[in-house]
């Protein structure tokens, strides 16, 4: 019952309550203009044919790598669009994570691995919605932008609780029942919801009732989602952008993602699934690999032309590698031991490549680096500290990302403790 | 037709993977994964090593015989190139932007065509390497098939389609052959990954998969029986979508089809095909092929892949160190 | 589901033991020091006894007989109503399948298990025997779920064990042990490695049978469970032994000589192991000090909205009781073998459950001397829809509706009824609260319709929320209600208004 005491502020004013949980205030945070933009590709994105390119070896695969913007960086031929962009982008190449199965390992990578806890952490961009809040007053703190069925992902917010749930939009269509049923007027509509809110504010002062505030603002989400019904039609996408992003589910969403973060949702997490390609992956890699690449390159010119790279943190990522060695099925199979993810904007040194491997790809040479060090640089990125702060659960304290790791200083403009 | 009987020979490991077997005569080349192709030589019934061909990039992704030991290839990086004794006799660097997958000598030995992932048909000359023809169809090429009159060509692509093709470079006819491609999330699957013509020129066999999943790609590997002009005349699934891919194929002499197909690691068939009913007569289990070349009426060569190739995470080799699959080349009797 | 609950004779004591358990919890109170100032006024009391019993709102008529009763009496009267009714089984057996399998599935047969015990005098320790080892003859039907379920995977492997050995530490002896698999707990001292792996030792020779029949074996497994932790890797070993206590003396086993009749599959015997686990376990899980204190602790964390031990998985020194003597009254009723329903009974007549509903005024022991909202269930929220607006029987598809927008979803934390934008939409625009809001022939609404002013705020309140509204909710609803355009669309706001609120769907 972490919500009841989390969210206990009898004393406080109701729209006090209600103004402090819409800015994110009523969580103790100070405002910020930071949002996150998650670009999961579950199954496990090759590194070989993307951010760390091998040509020529072992296990190099067929593809050859192409200069970049950066001299000095190459990327897999798999990417000749976002190579332009570069400068934009911070690769890490040198991921060294813990799990070869799906199963563990979607978990582990996105929860941050806080290992030995004997609790399930939330999802990073829960997390992240967690400290940062709502950004725009009546705009959810995040929301997931996922083929086939939508709804609220309860299954990521671990500790936290359902109520932090990030709404998806499945096929990026929006959540269902937000239209008022035809026999109902929007007279009718007002009224009850007008004394339904009247009932939970005298509720609220009478019995110090904190739930009632956290109510009355799901109720205000709603009424935002619904008049800001453009933001998930993906039927009223522009053209030309459709055109641009790719007029594919990967890049319709990369684009509805870009229009949310303007809208004001503070984190949005795109999913797109079939990266596991434990057969005829070289194919399979000239089907998929365009299709990320073209969103992806589209969307870091519109952040940086408009600005957003500033303040938007992108990440681009999936629950590990994939094996050098090439199976019987042409295939590449599930590899945490070193990999790669890729990152733009928000304090990102941009325009480099951290860390490496091996010629062939097998190990990181140096030093490598597990999620928890990620999410100790990604949090400081959002300027959130991840020494100052802690979750409280049940009474104890528990670290925002693995203590055994830290933030990664060659990626981050401002040293985390800069971060608040 | 008899029901031929498989039996597997000694069975030779190369130091490589390799993608793709051609042969002619008792030469047999097989392409690498390194941009190295391995040259063979059969004498009294045993394979041994003649050669090595260098200079292409990426992975050596077809190769093609001609006449008096030239050896023609390409790579998964646009370049082809051909050989004579494994000496360089001419390179084309950078022919196609990208992946050239199919090479196919004319039955006179004078013409090399390609095909590959720019949808660009090409012909060359077998002895300079010279362009004699492009003839742009679109679509990404999977296979390659020259008529015995070497009269015409047949291509097919990833979405099925098949183009009929004159010696010349001249474009004579198209046809969908249904079945073989699918859009799975973000993932175009399948093609037509085998072309041949069978005897008189009278039937063609299109060989692939009816594609399922994207990812681990699962796919049933299919086998379709075409008259010249695309008529459908027997269609049979070779397995289930463990199977994965028909990827080879060559008509024997007594006129039935030999097929490989390879699907899930440590999957993989050679059949006999029988013409009259598009099904398989006879089989052999034989590990991931990728590669078939026949040595006349009793004897076949597949190019395979090691068993137990596949496994996530670090798998490790007898010295402690990170272990690499090759492939194996084996001789198979039929009798 | 409206019934009337048949009260028995005119006045009832409470049984004398749930008497007793009562007086002891009273009396540790003031050794906690946790003082209880007043007691939730009658409305209160009512409308939360129901809801935790029956699982539902009263009915108007409930709560007006309720308030005629002698005021002395009635509380302990309307308790042992309730207990004695067929929905307080129901409602219970649900309550403890949610405790132990925490929505991972359902069983008939299970269900049938748990329902029989919440309404038998059977003890919680007989109970956990049954579950413990399923294969004794006197096993009823159903009791292999909990093992079965808990042991059967959902990710990649078939089976779980690390997983069936954390949850019969957590549910049976208050201990997470996950954490202490590979090495000692790092934050929890008192949780060993030892600790899990002599657990381990007990369940690692469990076999699945078939899930969907809550069927589970054994296939034995030779010598002791070695282990290293990964921090020191040197080698321990250990037999089956409970948390903390001494490795059960059992005749070791040696590889070859597992079993004491060999599994034939001519005949499609599974064999007989020399030495049984289960029955094992059973036995040193029901004769330990833990398993009453943590069912103690689960049962009240159901009923108070917060563990005495909080969280239930986490009993351990450094983590004490916020009542540790009132726990221990609670706990050694149990562990003296008292049922269920006594111990309910004893429960619900103490100061400590009728504290006043309000926000905590501290922490530790001084949270619990106010009553938190408690959201409800997405069963009960659909019992209480159907009792408040008096509808008529009940209705599957619409309980399976609320169970998808209010429960909790299988293997994920225990927080149903928190808010949510999902909820909202539900109550704003699905098609299953338009239609409950009709007027039929002695609802709710058919009953509103009817009535005027101060008697109509009345009547809503007091159906939905089961109490009379105060001034200022009688004015605003009234308000409402005059300037709809019609009648029955200014009661329909009310009603809506009502349903939705905060307050009709939590239990305080």
């Amino acid at each position: 019952m972490n919500f009841l005491s989390e969210h206990r502020f009898s004393r406080r004013s109701w729209l006090a309550g209600m103004a402090a949980m819409a800015g994110g205030l009523a969580r103790g945070n100070t405002p910020s203009d930071k949002q996150l933009l998650l670009i999961w590709l579950d199954g496990g994105l090759s590194q070989l044919e993307s951010w760390d390119p091998k040509p020529g070896t072992r296990f190099g695969g067929p593809f050859r790598s192409i200069p970049t913007s950066v001299t000095g960086i190459r990327y897999s031929e798999m990417l000749p669009l976002t190579a332009r962009h570069a400068d934009k982008i911070a690769v890490v190449r040198n991921m060294s994570t813990q799990d070869n199965s799906h199963s563990a390992g979607v978990a582990r990578i996105q929860r941050g691995d806080p290992k030995n806890r004997g609790v399930d952490y939330p999802y990073l961009n829960v997390a992240a919605g967690r400290w940062l809040g709502p950004k725009a007053a009546g705009m959810p703190a995040s929301m997931v932008i996922k083929p086939g069925n939508g709804g609220f992902l309860v299954s990521e917010t671990g500790f936290l609780g359902a109520r932090h749930a990030s709404l998806a939009l499945g096929d990026g269509k929006p959540p269902p029942l937000l239209d008022r049923s035809a026999d109902i007027t929007a007279a009718e509509d007002d009224a009850r919801l007008s004394l339904r809110d009247t009932l939970d504010r005298i509720g609220a002062k009478a019995r110090g009732s904190s739930l009632a505030v956290a109510n009355s603002e799901t109720y205000r989400l709603a009424e935002t989602l619904r008049s800001r019904r453009d933001l998930f039609d993906p039927s009223r996408l522009d053209a030309k952008s459709v055109e641009r992003y790719g007029d594919w589910d990967l890049g319709r969403h990369i684009l509805q993602a870009r229009g949310l973060l303007e809208a004001g949702v503070r984190i949005v997490k795109v999913i797109s699934y079939g990266w596991d390609s434990h057969g005829d992956h070289f194919n399979g890699s000239m089907s998929l690999m365009p299709k990320l690449d073209r969103p992806l390159s589209a969307l870091l010119e519109d952040l940086s032309a408009r600005g957003m790279l500033d303040h938007v943190l992108v990440v681009v990522f999936s629950e590990f590698g994939r094996t050098p060695r090439i199976n019987g099925h042409l295939g590449r199979d599930h590899w945490p031991e070193a990999w790669s993810v890729a990152m733009a904007g928000a304090g990102i040194i941009p325009g480099q490549a951290v860390g490496e491997t091996t010629a062939d790809g097998v190990e990181v040479k140096g030093q490598a680096f597990d999620i928890g060090h990620m999410f100790h640089t990604w949090f400081a990125a959002l300027g959130v500290s991840t020494s100052a702060v802690h979750y409280e659960q049940n009474g104890q304290p528990l670290p925002l990302a693995h203590e055994g790791t830290h933030a990664v200083r060659a990626l981050l403009r401002r040293p985390p403790e800069h971060a608040k | 037709m008899k029901t031929a009987v498989f039996k597997g020979l000694k069975p030779l490991n190369l130091d490589s993977q390799m993608a793709c077997l051609a042969s002619r005569g008792d030469l047999l080349a097989a392409g690498g994964f390194d941009g190295v192709a391995r040259l063979f030589r059969l004498e009294s019934r045993e394979l041994k090593e003649a050669g090595t061909c260098s200079g292409l990039s990426g992975w050596v992704t077809c190769l093609a015989c001609g006449e008096g030991g030239l050896v023609a290839g390409a790579d998964s990086q646009g370049n082809a190139m051909a050989w004579r004794g494994g000496k360089p006799l001419w390179s084309r660097k950078a022919l196609s932007p990208t992946w050239l997958r199919k090479a196919a000598t004319s039955p006179d030995g004078a013409t090399l065509a390609l095909a590959g992932r720019d949808g660009t048909l090409r012909l060359l000359a077998m002895d300079s390497g010279a362009t004699r023809a492009e003839l742009p169809i679109g679509d990404d090429l999977m296979a390659l098939a020259w008529s015995r009159d070497g009269k015409k060509l047949a291509v097919g692509g990833l979405r099925g389609g098949v183009t009929i093709v004159g010696a010349g470079g001249a474009k004579q006819a198209s046809f969908e052959v249904p079945g073989f491609f699918k859009v799975v999330r973000l993932q175009e699957v399948g093609g037509i990954r085998v072309l041949e013509w069978g005897p008189g020129d009278s039937v063609l066999a299109a060989a692939g998969a009816e594609p399922v999943t994207g990812g681990f790609v699962e796919a049933i590997p299919k086998v379709v029986l075409l008259a010249p002009g695309g008529k459908v005349l027997h269609e049979s699934k070779l397995g289930t979508e463990k199977d994965g891919f028909a990827l080879a194929g060559a008509w024997h002499p007594e006129g039935w089809l030999a097929l490989v197909v390879s699907g899930q690691p440590g999957s993989g068939k050679l059949h006999q095909v029988d013409p009259g009913t598009g099904k398989p007569a006879g089989s052999l289990a034989v590990v991931n092929p990728h590669g078939l070349a026949l040595g006349g009426a009793d004897l076949a060569f597949v190019l395979t892949t090691n068993a137990n190739s596949s496994g996530n995470g670090r798998v490790k080799d007898d010295k402690g160190g990170y272990r690499a699959n090759h492939s194996v080349l084996s001789g198979i009797t039929i009798s | 589901m409206v019934s009337v609950i048949m009260l028995i004779g005119t006045f009832m004591a409470p049984a004398a033991d749930a008497l007793e358990l009562t007086k002891a919890m009273d009396a540790a109170l003031a050794l906690d020091k946790l003082a209880i100032d007043k007691l939730a006024d009658d409305h209160e009391f009512c409308r939360r006894i129901h809801l935790d019993l029956v699982g539902r709102v009263p009915t108007t008529a409930e709560t007006r007989k309720f308030l005629a009763a002698p005021a002395a009496s009635r509380r302990a009267e309307l308790a042992k109503g309730l207990l004695a009714s067929p929905q307080f089984t129901e409602v219970w057996a649900s309550t403890l399948h949610l405790i132990l399998m925490e929505r991972l599935g359902d069983n008939a047969e299970w269900d049938g298990f748990l329902k029989e015990f919440a309404s038998s005098n059977r003890s919680f320790r007989e109970l956990t025997a049954q579950m413990l080892d399923p294969g004794a003859a006197t096993a009823p039907k159903g009791s292999g779920f909990f093992l079965s379920k808990r042991l059967e995977n959902y990710g990649q492997n078939p089976v779980d064990y690390p997983a069936l050995t954390r949850d019969v530490g957590r549910l049976f002896l208050g201990m997470d042990l996950r954490c202490a698999q590979c090495h000692d707990h790092l934050t929890v001292p008192s949780y060993k490695q030892v600790h899990f792996q002599g657990l381990y030792a007990f369940t690692r020779q469990m076999v699945l049978g078939e899930a969907a029949k809550a069927t589970i074996g054994e296939k034995p497994v030779a010598g002791k469970v070695s282990f290293s932790s990964v921090f020191d890797m040197e080698k321990m070993e250990t037999g089956p032994s409970l948390p903390g206590r001494k490795p059960l003396d059992v005749p070791e086993v040696k590889a070859g000589e597992e079993y004491a009749v060999k599994p034939d599959r001519k005949t499609k015997s599974s064999g007989v192991p020399k030495v049984a686990m289960m029955p094992l376990l059973a036995k040193a899980v029901t004769e330990d000090d833990r398993l009453a204190r943590t069912w103690a602790n689960r049962l009240a964390r159901v009923l108070l909205g917060r563990g005495i031990v909080e969280s239930p998985d986490f009993d351990h020194p450094g983590n004490p009781p916020a009542l540790p003597e009132t726990l221990d009254a609670m706990a050694s009723a149990l562990r003296s073998g008292m049922p269920l329903k006594t111990w309910l009974e004893g429960f619900v007549n103490s100061r400590l459950y009728q504290a006043p509903s309000g926000p905590a005024a501290g922490t530790g022991a001084a949270a619990f001397s106010r009553a938190p909202e408690r959201p409800l269930t997405g069963e009960a929220l659909a019992a209480s829809v159907e009792t408040a607006l008096g509808n008529g029987k009940r209705d599957e598809a619409r309980l399976k509706r609320f169970r998808q927008v209010f429960g909790h979803p299988p293997r994920e934390p225990d927080e149903a009824g928190h808010p949510s934008v999902e909820k909202a939409l539900f109550w704003r625009n699905d098609p299953a609260v338009r239609a409950m809001m009709a007027p039929m022939s002695g609802n709710l609404m058919e009953r509103l319709l009817k009535l005027e002013g101060p008697a109509l705020a009345e009547e809503l309140f007091l159906s939905l929320l089961g109490r009379p509204p105060s001034t200022e909710e009688r004015d605003a609803v009234l308000a409402a209600v005059a300037k709809a355009p019609q009648p029955q669309e200014g009661r329909r706001i009310a009603v809506w208004a009502l349903l939705a609120s905060t307050e009709f769907q939590v239990n305080h």
